[in-house]
């Protein structure tokens, strides 16, 4: 508080002092009201639900992250030639400036609020009732049909601070999966023809590209994915999902996560990562993979598209391997969300655009082929027509691999608002240059994670 | 209702209020009494009310809203001054306010230093294209949106990046590093684009006041046969004074609530090694959604900013 203090002996003269005498006057007129609040309805289930989409034209706005900008506009336009009578109108904006509106769009009290939104996480916003409750939806549409882990991300409590149970607020209309991307060429330069089938095959494999003057993996500095993965890999799927859901007493500072923490230290240590690993974003990881520098990089699907186009034939995808070979896969998933805003007047045909590109088998087909993502819905459904040796094939069985095991967890970048940024980043960066200990790298992790969800 | 019985009243109320008493002499025609004050207040009026509603509302907003716990949109909790004790208690967020005073050296220090001396040798060559190009160069990163520059400067940092190839060039490839991106670098590494920001305007600014001194202070030391380094303490060092203080206040200003070169180059990382309250406020109130412990760390860093710039501006006052 020193420099509080210190404000205290600056004599309030002249311009300042009547600043600083109105700024202080404004406070205290204001402080005796809380800021916010104002402005949130009360209920945010819908009145009557339908799927009559009438006769009388409608269109729907829609607010979406600019790189799905092709994608929804290919969605909008199939929608509209089953559906004449909606429009869709679509404004695309860069990820991280729709994600910083996204409050002010949904509590605006303007008479035009977007009918669709894209929505990475629902907690606040369902919690502050701004988004849509489909229960109702989900009932009319029989989405109880479709496996339950799909819509587990999506469901909030209605303090909103635990996922997994509670209301439906959102849908996936398709799901990102990661994974362990390899070069296959690398791989049989080196020897091995077969994917590496249990965590101990991987770090031979590692230990191979490295002797041999290869990079053996590569990510960005920052990344918490082969953390995780690791964790997975020791801990099984249930812990994780917990943690990253906000399960009550829910921690990450146990024995198995420690492990995970000390295996990628090791990794780092070992010099598996590139001389200039934390200088390494998500861009450089990817771009220098697919020039074929390293042998194997943690990822999403969401890249494999990209990749075959730049090495076709080269790249192979598995779920990441486990310590013991028992058929069993796990991964984190992130359902690629939409959710409608508590305010749009048009909910009955949103709610049915939704329902089309979850259960049509053209919009399935429009999200692999546009997307490149596993598109959501009934698992046996009819997936589109992919060659098989490429990545996204492979992307496509692990996702069903792990799909089938319940293996599909959150990220732990999802598990509060700040945790990415604030603290799993600059702690991976820390932790992959020895500068905090595995130990103290999950006790910090949690920590911050109790502090975000105000624990 | 003429005039005077108009104006009379309100001379009284205006009087009362707190207006000068000096206007209430008597033996003046009455409506002088009111008019200057009142055509001061319509004058001001316009920027008064901006400067008021963009500015001074929004600072009481920040105020009142790092009494709370709010995620901006839903409901507040009043916690009182918990904000504040969060962030001189959490060492990512006091952190910050270290690095941002470590930054000084970079953003002020060096640049005051270097542009003194660059101002007294381009006084010699003020005559000639040379001297304008040289001005013209040093300045032109003013001219540059700091972001564009801050690219550039990652681009010249990164692990094969030019000051990378140039060190391996000349055999000192033991020395090259990804500069942004290791712990011990990345801090001076950002003060450094700082610098090379700051040293512009110094040199500038000074080159002005050195160009408004009597040159005869010049001739006159020249004749006493002061030398360079004599003419410049006796003469140049006593003339800059007030450009002095301006360049120190000003770059001592970037330092303390510097944002854009750190959040394009490195976003506060490696770890939180380059964390400065701006940054830390960003990140804070729009990824994390935590209003009310953002708009307290905002508090702090204007606090800090008038600690350190009301008694600069006390120096810069002449005797």
């Amino acid at each position: 508080m020193s420099s509080m203090a210190r404000s205290g002996r600056l004599r309030p003269t002249g311009m300042v002092g009547t600043a600083v005498a109105f700024l202080a006057a404004m406070v205290v007129l204001q402080a005796c009201s809380a800021p916010g609040g104002g402005a949130t309805p009360d209920d945010a289930e819908p009145g009557a639900v339908s799927t009559d989409l009438g006769s009388a034209p409608v269109t729907l706005r829609m607010h979406v992250n600019a790189d799905q900008r092709d994608y929804m506009a290919e969605l909008a336009a199939a929608f509209k030639q089953e559906h004449p009578t909606v429009t869709i109108e679509i404004t695309a904006e860069p990820p991280e400036v729709l994600q910083q509106n996204v409050p002010r769009i949904l509590a605006a009290e303007n008479k035009n609020p977007p009918d669709l939104l894209r929505l990475p996480t629902m907690g606040d916003a369902a919690k502050n009732r701004l988004v849509l409750n489909l229960d109702r939806y989900a009932e009319l549409y029989k989405w109880g049909e479709i496996p339950a882990s799909q819509f587990t991300q999506l469901r909030v409590s209605s303090d909103g601070r635990e996922k997994g149970t509670g209301s439906l607020y959102g849908v996936g209309l398709g799901f990102g999966v990661v994974g362990l991307y390899y070069n296959k060429k690398i791989a049989q330069e080196l020897g091995f023809t077969q994917p590496p089938a249990t965590l101990a095959d991987l770090e031979a494999m590692l230990a191979k590209a490295k002797s041999s003057g290869k990079t053996a993996m590569i990510g960005a500095g920052n990344s918490s994915f082969l953390f995780q993965l690791l964790w997975l890999a020791h801990a099984g799927p249930q812990p994780i999902s917990e943690w990253t859901l906000g399960a009550p007493d829910a921690t990450i500072d146990s024995p198995e996560a420690v492990r995970a923490a000390e295996t990628v230290r090791r990794w780092a240590q070992k010099g598996y990562f590139p001389a200039d690993h934390l200088a390494i974003d998500e861009t450089a990881a990817v771009g220098r993979f697919a020039k074929g520098e390293a042998l194997a990089y943690v990822n999403g699907n969401w890249f494999a598209a990209m990749l075959d186009k730049q090495l076709p034939g080269q790249v192979g995808f598995i779920p990441f391997p486990l310590v013991a070979m028992d058929g069993r896969r796990t991964a984190m998933s992130a359902p690629l969300t939409y959710a409608i805003p508590a305010r749009s007047t048009h909910h009955d045909a949103a709610a049915a655009f939704l329902n089309w590109a979850l259960t049509s088998s053209q919009a399935r087909r429009i999200t692999i082929k546009s997307a490149g993502i596993v598109p959501g819905g009934v698992a046996d459904q009819p997936a589109a027509e992919v060659a098989p040796g490429t990545a996204l094939y492979d992307t496509l069985t692990a996702f069903q691999q792990i799909s089938r095991s319940d293996g599909l967890v959150a990220f732990l970048g999802d598990a509060s608002e700040g945790i990415l940024a604030g603290t799993l980043a600059p702690q991976t960066q820390l932790l992959v240059s020895g500068r905090v200990s595995p130990e103290d790298y999950v006790r910090k992790i949690q920590a911050d994670y109790q502090r975000d969800l105000g624990r | 209702m003429t005039l005077q019985q108009w104006q009379g009243p309100a001379t009284h109320r205006a009087g009362r209020a707190g207006f000068s008493p000096l206007n209430a002499r008597p033996g003046r025609p009455r409506r002088r009494r009111v008019r200057p004050q009142l055509a001061g207040w319509l004058w001001m009026a316009p920027a008064l009310t901006a400067y008021g509603l963009f500015v001074l509302y929004p600072l009481s907003q920040t105020v009142r809203y790092s009494l709370y716990d709010w995620d901006g949109v839903g409901s507040a909790v009043f916690i009182g001054l918990d904000n504040y004790a969060a962030v001189f208690s959490e060492p990512e967020l006091y952190s910050a306010i270290v690095h941002a005073f470590e930054l000084i050296v970079f953003f002020s220090f060096v640049p005051t230093v270097t542009g003194l001396v660059l101002a007294a040798i381009l006084r010699e060559l003020s005559t000639g294209a040379g001297a304008t190009l040289v001005r013209t160069l040093l300045f032109l990163p003013q001219a540059i949106p700091l972001a564009a520059a801050a690219i550039a400067w990652t681009w010249l940092y990164a692990n094969n990046g030019l000051i990378n190839q140039v060190l391996r060039e000349v055999g000192l490839g033991r020395l090259a590093r990804p500069w942004l991106a290791e712990f011990d670098t990345a801090l001076p590494a950002v003060g450094v684009i700082g610098s090379w920001l700051a040293v512009g305007f110094a040199t500038v600014l000074f080159l002005a006041g050195i160009g408004k001194t009597d040159p005869s202070l010049y001739e006159a030391a020249r004749l006493d046969g002061a030398g360079r380094v004599r003419e410049f303490l006796a003469v140049t060092l006593p003339a800059l004074r007030q450009e002095i203080v301006v360049c120190v206040t000003v770059t001592v200003i970037w330092a303390l609530a510097s944002f854009d070169i750190i959040y394009v180059s490195t976003r506060g990382g490696p770890g939180y090694q380059t964390m400065v309250p701006g940054v830390a406020i960003v990140l804070q109130a729009f990824t994390a959604h935590e209003v009310g412990l953002a708009s307290a760390l905002a508090v702090v860093l204007l606090v800090m900013v008038l600690c350190v710039a009301l008694p600069l501006q006390r120096l810069g006052r002449p005797e």
